[in-house]
């Protein structure tokens, strides 16, 4: 696929979602007054439709283009970029309901696996290190609870 | 006057104030010096730590990261060809070249004095036309600064390169998601899906740590993914000649300084520009006047003391539209802001009559920092190359636990979760090439966008003819106009 094409449907897809945040979202999200002089939507219509103006412009542009390189785009970025975002999430929940040291231990270890690390030996010195110093630093040394 | 000032000054002479801005040098540096880092990174995770530090102490403490991480960033781009901040990226052309011929020492001092110099200069800059220029600010009213909003995103949106629809959408998203929270107006719920804590609207620490740290980080867990140690350079020769700048290498640079200085001074007035696009104009401008331009890019060290020079001339300057109208000229300003925010300072028009003290504070902490830039820089920088060649597989994965500590710090439980959310937005950003900065500076002015409009509206009744009696607003928005159709036509005619 070529980058305009794909930059095409990129827009085509943040054109539909701006759409549906105008005709849908709005109303839902956004809480009416019928004192103001200035409606609380206003300003949101406003920035949506800004969206949806330029999403519609770079949709024609890349269709009226000529250049045809091909998309820059990786699906292995988007998957392993999908992975590590779950990876952060994951460790939020354990931060949360784990304490600081573990979650952030498991977090520091699974990150340092992901990026190629295979000394177990490093591994468990930097994931442990790490958050029992930020750990120290933030609530024993500074007095702010951390989880 | 003179009696704030020097009751500002020792506001800033606390040994507290010294100490944030040693260590606010200190990590910028570091930050900078680390390849994928930055001082936005450094400043975004600092933000929340500020909330326990006095005003003054905040804000020195983030300017100082702010400059160290300008010195910082030519340390990776000299010895690994790698810039550990996009402005260093000058730097690398003539940098690694002088590196490779064993002289990297004597170009890394190079970069700490111009860059050092570079700041001095314009800071010096803002201090002379900041309170004149705030004189003529306090004579805008809403419509003035509706018209100045709309100019400043005018020029923004002239500036963002290829992809202007793209930084144009980035802008009015980063409008939008300003809007979350409660109307000015009325007190209506907008976008707070049903959380209280949404009331008080995004809070701007969690979303800079989300867009540009945490952002910048997912993306070098898969471009460094594997790829073991960085190569060893040397840092200097046996030769005393190539560890040492002699006071006549930088003397006879003294006029190249000097001009990429100004150069760097009026691109950072103006916002959206950048600290990058200073360093090359600056470097370009003084290869076409070198006598030997055909040696630039093969380790003439006039480039890397004009690329640094530049680039760092571009942070005082930035706080020229912060201070006197409240517009953060980029991002670093942006987060800054939100400092200013946080502490319950309104930066614009009103800053220098109403809060003098703590201005002339900031800037006396400034001068400060600049020595102490040069002072931890020039004793440091073994160190921070022994940092620059560590491991990413070490590095990033601790940057994204403290990114995720950041968070918590500043929204609880309920950042660390928004956090990971604006963490995908950043990466998508960076993905699908849209630009950061002018989400960032939209999302900082939206606020006062939506607040001026509606002032105005208010003022104005309904009568078109109101904008007759505001004629400086008035001609604001025919530059602006002016503006949006070069940038339009130019766009039209590249499609």
């Amino acid at each position: 696929m070529s980058q305009r094409i794909f930059e095409a449907w990129l827009g085509t897809a943040i054109l539909l979602a701006a759409s549906a945040v105008l005709i849908w979202g709005i109303p839902v999200w956004v809480e009416p007054s019928d004192f103001a002089e200035i409606p609380p939507d206003l300003f949101p219509r406003v920035a949506v439709g800004a969206v949806m103006v330029f999403s519609a412009l770079m949709v024609a542009s890349r269709l009226l283009s000529r250049d045809n390189k091909p998309a820059q785009i990786s699906r292995q970025t988007l998957v392993l970029g999908a992975g590590l975002l779950a990876m952060f999430a994951l460790a939020v929940a354990l931060i949360l309901n784990l304490g600081y040291v573990a979650g952030g231990a498991v977090l520091v270890a699974a990150l340092m696996a992901f990026m190629g690390v295979r000394r177990i030996g490093l591994l468990l010195t930097v994931s442990l290190a790490a958050p029992l110093a930020l750990f120290a630093f933030f609530d024993l040394l500074l007095g702010i609870p951390m989880p | 006057m003179f009696d704030v000032m020097m009751t500002a000054f020792s506001d800033a002479l606390t040994w507290q104030t010294v100490g944030l801005i040693v260590l606010g040098i200190f990590l910028g540096q570091l930050f900078g010096a680390i390849p994928g880092l930055s001082a936005l990174t450094a400043i975004a995770i600092a933000v929340p730590l500020t909330y326990y530090l006095t005003p003054v102490g905040a804000l020195a403490f983030l300017v100082a990261i702010n400059k160290g991480g300008t010195v910082g960033g030519s340390v990776s781009a000299i010895l690994l060809n790698t810039p550990g901040s996009p402005e260093a990226a000058a730097t690398a052309l003539d940098g690694h070249p002088l590196a490779k011929q064993g002289k990297g020492l004597k170009a890394m001092k190079m970069a700490l004095f111009a860059s050092v110099s570079g700041d001095l200069f314009s800071d010096l800059v803002l201090f002379a036309v900041a309170a004149p220029l705030a004189v003529v600010a306090l004579k805008m009213g809403p419509t003035e600064m509706l018209a100045v909003i709309v100019f400043a995103m005018t020029i923004i949106a002239g500036l963002v390169g290829q992809s202007m629809l793209k930084g144009l959408m980035a802008a009015a998203f980063g409008v939008l998601l300003a809007t979350v929270g409660l109307d000015p107006e009325t007190g209506s719920g907008r976008f707070l899906f049903g959380s209280a804590e949404l009331m008080d609207g995004l809070p701007i620490s969690v979303v800079g740590i989300g867009i540009l740290a945490m952002g910048e980080v997912l993306r070098q867990y898969i471009v460094t993914r594997h790829q073991g140690s960085t190569s060893h350079i040397p840092l200097d020769s046996s030769s005393p000649s190539d560890r040492h700048l002699s006071w006549a290498e930088y003397s006879s640079n003294l006029r190249t300084i000097l001009r990429s200085a100004v150069i760097g001074t009026g691109v950072g007035a103006l916002p959206g520009i950048g600290s990058s696009a200073a360093a090359f104009i600056g470097y370009n401008a003084a290869m076409k006047r070198d006598k030997d331009p055909a040696s630039f890019g093969k380790g003439n060290i006039t480039g890397v003391a004009a690329s640094e020079a530049a680039n760092s001339a571009v942070v005082g300057a930035n706080f020229i539209p912060l201070l006197s109208l409240g517009i953060p000229g980029n991002v670093a300003a942006a987060l800054i802001l939100g400092a200013f925010v946080i502490h319950g300072i309104t930066p614009g028009p009103n800053l220098m009559a109403e809060q003098g003290r703590l201005v002339y504070a900031v800037f006396a902490a400034m001068m400060l920092a600049n020595a102490s830039n040069l002072l931890v820089g020039f004793f440091g920088l073994r160190l921070f190359a022994f940092f620059a060649k560590t491991p990413a597989q070490i590095i990033f994965p601790v940057i994204g636990l403290l990114c995720l500590t950041g968070a918590f710090l500043t929204a609880g439980a309920f950042g660390m979760q928004l956090v990971v959310a604006f963490a995908a937005f950043g990466f998508l950003f960076r993905l699908f090439d849209f630009s950061f900065v002018t989400f960032i500076i939209g999302f900082v002015l939206g606020p006062t966008l939506e607040l001026s409009f509606r002032q105005t509206y208010i003022l104005a009744n309904g009568d078109w003819a109101f904008l007759l009696k505001h004629p400086m607003a008035l001609v604001i928005f025919v530059l602006a106009a002016v503006t949006l159709g070069r940038t339009v036509y130019r766009f039209l005619r590249a499609v």
